[in-house]
C-alpha cells in the first residue's frame, strides 16, 4: 500500500514533465499540422543548456529557465523562418516536413557530441538529493519542483490561449488557417510564433528533465516517441486533455516498473504509442480544437 | 431491363446518426439515374456505399446478379461499378496517360499494350488525348473532372457513379460535361448513377431521379414528376414554400 | 536456350549490371588489399539494405524509421539458427529473412493504414520497443553481451562475392518493382491511396507485398552482416543510428529513385569509413546537413542533381519518367 501511494505520486510528478513536453509538440502539429521531429532535439538541447549555465555560471536551472525558453523561442522561430516556410504545407509537405526537422535533430544531435562528449550528464544542484515525505514516501524536492513549474507552465499557456488575442489567434489559425486571413489574422507570424512557442516548451522540458534523469546526446528520441503518444492519446484537445492523457502514461510507465526491469518501461510507452495509432487515431477524447 | 447495380434497404449509422435508413435504389442496364437531396440528405453517404468506399450497416448491395456487400473498394471496381470523387483525386505523380493505364491495368484484363491503347482511346474520349503525357497539375478543374472521367472509363465499366462532376465549373464546361456523360451511355452503353446538385444537369439527363432527405428516400420517378412533388419541393424549400 | 526477358527490362540495363557485377567479381585477383575488399563488401551490404530500404519509403512513400528492427530479427534469428540448429550458413540468411519478413507484417500490416508522419513515427516505437525487449530477451540476444558465431577462416573475405549477389539480386529486384506493371500500381498508392483503390488496386495487398520484401530483404542482411562480423549485440543490430542511416543513403542518393539509395549507400560507407578515424561524430552531423539541403533544394537527391546536369548537357534528351519519378 505504501509502495503504491509511492508509486503514484512518482507518477503525478513525472506527468506534469511529460503534459509541458507534450504539449509543444501537440501545439505545432495542431496549428501548423507538422509533426516537428526536432522536438526531441530541442528537448535535448535545453537540456545541455541547463546543465551548462550551471556548471559554467553556477545558475539555478529553475533561475536558467526564462531564459534558456526565451533563446529557444527565438531559435524556434527561425528555424520556421529559415527553413520550414520553404515547404509546401498540407499532406505533400509532411514527410518533407519530417525529413527535414529530423535533419536538424541530427545537427543538433552531432554538435551536442563535438561541445559536450557523448558521455551521460547530470544536472546536481546543492539540493538535488533533498527529499521531503509526503504521506510516509519520501519525494525528491527536485520532482516536486519541476512538477510544480510544469503546473505553472501549464496554466500561463491555458491562460495565454484562452484570454489572450494571440492565443485565440492561434486558436483561430489552428481551426482554418484561410478565413483568418480574411479577418486580417497574420497567418505567417501566427505560424512562427507557435513553432517558436512550441520549441520553447520542448528546451524548458528538457531542462526540467535534467534535474531528473541523466542525459547525453541520444536524449530525446524516447521523449519525442512518449510525447507523441500523450499527443495521440489526449487528442489534440485542451490542456486538460493533454495532462490527463500524460497521467495515463506516466502511471502505466511508473506502475510498470512492478512487473518490468526498468530500463524496459520505456518500451512501454512505445508499444502503447502503436496501439493508439492504430486503433484510435483520434486520440481517447477525439478532439481537434485547441483550447 | 436488368439492373445493373442495387441497393437493397442500405442503412449506414455513424455513432448515433443514421445518415441512410433502408434506402433502396436500383440503377437499370442503360439507364442515367439522378441521386439527389438537400445538404445532409444522405446522397454522398448512399453513393459511397453504392461504391464500395464504404460498407453499409446493414442492407445488401448487388452489381448484376452477384451479391457485393462488405466488399473492399478495389473489388467492386474490378466488378465494373467505378465512381469519380467530388473533390477531384487525380494521380499528381503521373501522367494522363499513366492515370489511365493504372485503371486499365487493374480492371481490363488487357496486356502492356491493350492497356496503353484503352488509355489513350478513353482520353481521345474526353478530349484530353493531346495532352496525355503532361501532368494532372497543369489542367483546369474542368481538365481533371474529365481526365477522372476518362480514367474510370479505363476499367471499362458496367456502371459509372459520377460524384457531383457538373457543380464547380463554367456555365460552358458544364454543357459540355452534361454532353460528355450522354455520349459515355449512348455511345460505350455504360449505365451511370450521378449525385448532383446543379439540377438543369439532372432535369436534362437522367430519365429516373431519386430524392433522399433526412437518410430516408421520399421520392423517386421521372424529373418532371419528383419536382411537382410536395415533399421534395418541402425537402429543398421548407414548409411555407410548398 | 533463349532468355525471354520481360517486355519492360531494357537489354542494356541487364547487361550493364551483369557486367558490372563480373568486373567486381574479378576485382580481387588483382590486388591484395584486404582493406579496400572488405569495405567493398560492407558497401554491397549498405546498397542492398538501401534499396530495400527505399521499395518502402521511396515507392510506396511510406518512411520508416525502424527499419533496424528486421535487420536485429534477421541477424539473431541467422545466429541462433547456425548455432542451435546447425543451420549451414545461406539456409540461415533465408530463414532469419523470413522471419524478419512476417514480423514486418505483423506491425506493419495494421500501421500502413497510417499516413504520412504517423507512419513514420509509429516505425521510430517500433525500431526502440524491439530493441529494448530484444535486449531484455536474453535467451534470443545474449542481453547487452550479444552473440558469437564461430569464426570461419576466410567467411570474411569470401562474403564479398555474396554481397555482390546479394547487391545485384536487390538492384534488379529494385527494377522490376519500379518498371514492371506494378510500379504504375505502386506509384498510384503513393499518390492517393483511395482513389487507387477505387480504380481497382489492391492497395492493402500490395502494400503488405512491399513491406513483406523489404524486411525479408533487410533481414538477409541483418544475417549477412551477422556471418561477416561473427558477433552482433542488440545495441547495434536495432540501432536507431543504424534506421537512421538507411533513411539518410535513401533520401540523399535519391527517394523512390531505382539506383539513388544505392548511390547513397556507396557514399555513406565510404565517408563514413573516412570520417570515423578522425572525426567519429561528424558524419551523422554532416549527414543531417545533407538531408536538410537535400529537402529544401533538391528533393531526388544526387540523382536529382544527376538528372539536371544531364538535362543541362543534353536538353534534346528526353529522360524517362520511369527513372526520375516524384
Amino acid at each position: 500500500m505504501e509502495r503504491f501511494a509511492e508509486l503514484l505520486i512518482a507518477a503525478v510528478l513525472l506527468a506534469g514533465l511529460y503534459a509541458t513536453m507534450a504539449y509543444g509538440l501537440g501545439l505545432i502539429y495542431g496549428v501548423l499540422r507538422i509533426v516537428n521531429l526536432n522536438h526531441g532535439g530541442m528537448i535535448m538541447a535545453g537540456a545541455y543548456a541547463g546543465w551548462y549555465l550551471h556548471a559554467a555560471l553556477g545558475l539555478d536551472p529553475y533561475l536558467s529557465l526564462v531564459l534558456v525558453a526565451g533563446a529557444a523561442y527565438l531559435v524556434g522561430i527561425a528555424t520556421y523562418r529559415v527553413l520550414v516556410r520553404r515547404l509546401p504545407r498540407g499532406p505533400a509537405g509532411g514527410v518533407q516536413s519530417l525529413l527535414l526537422l529530423f535533419g536538424v535533430w541530427l545537427i543538433l544531435r552531432n554538435a551536442a557530441y563535438l561541445l559536450f562528449t557523448g558521455n551521460d550528464q547530470t544536472l546536481r544542484t546543492s539540493y538535488s538529493t533533498l527529499a521531503v515525505g509526503i504521506g510516509s514516501a519520501l519525494v525528491s524536492v527536485n520532482r516536486i519542483a519541476v512538477f510544480g513549474v510544469a503546473i505553472v507552465i501549464l496554466i500561463v499557456l491555458h491562460l495565454l490561449l484562452t484570454r489572450t488575442y494571440v492565443g485565440k489567434a492561434i486558436r483561430a489559425v489552428a481551426q482554418n488557417p484561410d478565413s483568418c486571413t480574411l479577418v486580417g489574422i497574420p497567418v505567417e507570424r501566427i505560424y512562427a510564433l507557435t513553432f517558436g512557442l512550441g520549441t520553447a516548451l520542448a528546451a524548458a522540458a528538457g531542462l526540467l528533465g535534467s534535474t531528473l534523469f541523466p542525459f547525453n546526446p541520444g536524449f530525446g528520441a524516447a521523449e519525442l516517441l512518449k510525447s507523441f503518444v500523450v499527443v495521440v492519446l489526449g487528442g489534440l484537445g485542451s490542456v486538460a486533455g493533454t495532462a490527463i492523457a500524460a497521467l495515463i502514461l506516466a502511471v502505466v510507465e511508473v506502475f510498470a516498473i512492478l512487473v518490468i526491469p526498468a530500463y524496459l518501461t520505456a518500451a512501454v510507452g512505445f508499444v502503447l504509442l502503436v496501439l493508439v495509432l492504430v486503433f484510435r487515431p483520434g486520440g481517447l477524447f477525439g478532439q481537434r480544437v485547441l483550447g | 431491363m436488368s439492373q445493373v447495380l442495387r441497393g437493397e434497404r442500405l442503412t449506414k449509422t455513424f455513432g448515433g446518426l443514421r445518415a441512410n435508413d433502408n434506402v433502396s435504389i436500383a440503377l437499370e442496364q442503360g439507364q442515367i439515374l439522378g441521386l439527389i437531396g438537400p445538404n445532409g440528405a444522405g446522397k454522398s453517404t448512399c453513393f459511397a456505399m453504392l461504391a464500395g468506399s464504404m460498407p453499409p450497416t446493414s442492407g445488401r448491395i448487388f452489381v448484376g446478379d452477384t451479391e457485393v456487400t462488405g466488399l473492399p473498394g478495389f473489388r467492386i471496381a474490378r466488378a465494373g461499378v467505378v465512381r469519380t470523387h467530388q473533390i477531384v483525386q487525380p494521380f499528381a505523380n503521373l501522367t494522363l496517360l499513366e492515370n489511365c493505364m493504372v485503371a486499365a491495368k487493374q480492371c481490363s484484363g488487357r496486356g502492356d499494350t491493350g492497356c496503353r491503347e484503352l488509355a489513350r482511346e478513353t482520353l481521345q474520349f474526353v478530349g484530353l488525348d493531346k495532352r496525355r503525357h503532361e501532368y494532372p497539375g497543369g489542367l483546369t478543374l474542368a481538365g481533371r473532372k474529365k481526365l477522372e472521367m476518362a480514367r474510370a472509363l479505363s476499367c471499362v465499366p458496367k456502371a459509372l457513379l459520377l460524384d457531383e462532376v457538373i457543380a464547380g465549373v463554367n456555365p460552358v464546361e458544364a454543357r459540355e460535361m452534361v454532353a460528355l456523360i450522354r455520349r459515355i451511355r449512348d455511345e460505350r452503353k455504360i449505365s451511370i448513377l450521378m449525385t448532383e446538385h446543379v439540377m438543369a444537369a439532372v432535369m436534362s439527363l437522367c430519365e429516373h431521379v431519386v430524392v433522399l432527405e433526412a437518410g430516408k428516400q421520399i421520392a423517386s420517378g421521372s424529373p418532371k414528376e419528383v419536382v411537382q412533388n410536395q415533399a421534395v419541393v418541402e425537402a429543398y424549400l421548407g414548409k411555407k414554400h410548398a | 536456350m533463349k532468355l525471354q526477358l520481360p517486355p519492360w527490362v531494357r537489354p542494356r540495363a541487364a547487361i550493364g549490371l551483369l557486367a558490372a557485377c563480373v568486373v567486381l567479381a574479378i576485382i580481387p585477383l588483382f590486388h591484395d588489399d584486404v582493406y579496400t575488399h572488405n569495405l567493398l563488401t560492407l558497401t554491397f551490404l549498405g546498397i542492398a539494405a538501401a534499396l530495400a530500404w527505399n521499395w518502402l519509403g521511396g515507392y510506396l512513400g511510406q518512411v520508416s524509421f525502424g527499419h533496424a528492427a528486421m535487420f536485429g530479427v534477421g541477424g539473431f534469428v541467422a545466429a541462433q539458427a547456425q548455432l542451435g540448429l546447425r543451420m549451414p550458413m545461406l539456409l540461415s540468411w533465408v530463414f532469419g529473412g523470413l522471419v524478419a519478413g512476417l514480423f514486418s507484417l505483423i506491425w506493419g500490416h495494421p500501421t500502413l493504414r497510417l499516413r504520412g508522419p504517423y507512419f513514420s513515427i509509429a516505425t521510430i516505437g517500433v525500431g526502440e520497443a524491439t530493441r529494448l525487449v530484444c535486449t531484455y530477451w536474453d535467451w534470443f540476444t545474449g542481453g547487452s553481451s550479444g552473440l558469437s558465431l564461430p569464426m570461419q577462416t576466410n567467411l570474411k573475405y569470401q562474403l564479398y562475392w555474396y554481397g555482390i549477389v546479394l547487391a545485384a539480386l536487390t538492384l534488379a529486384a529494385s527494377y522490376a518493382l519500379r518498371r514492371s506493371p506494378v510500379g504504375l500500381s505502386l506509384l498510384a498508392i503513393k499518390s492517393d491511396v483511395d482513389a487507387a483503390s477505387d480504380v481497382g488496386v489492391g492497395a492493402t495487398r500490395l502494400q503488405d507485398l512491399v513491406l513483406f520484401l523489404s524486411g525479408v530483404t533487410i533481414g538477409i542482411c541483418g544475417a549477412f552482416y551477422a556471418s561477416y562480423f561473427s558477433y552482433i549485440e542488440p545495441g547495434d543490430m536495432f540501432g536507431f543510428d543504424r534506421s537512421i542511416s538507411w533513411v539518410l543513403m535513401g533520401v540523399i542518393g535519391g527517394i523512390g529513385t531505382i539506383f539513388g539509395p544505392a548511390l547513397g549507400a556507396i557514399i555513406f560507407v565510404l565517408l563514413r569509413q573516412y570520417l570515423i578515424a578522425s572525426y567519429p561524430q561528424l558524419y551523422l552531423g554532416l549527414y543531417g546537413l545533407l538531408l536538410v539541403l537535400v529537402i529544401l533544394f533538391e528533393p531526388l537527391g544526387l540523382t536529382g542533381l544527376f538528372l539536371r546536369a544531364v538535362r543541362k548537357a543534353r536538353p534534346d534528351l528526353g529522360v524517362s519518367s520511369a527513372a526520375a519519378e516524384d
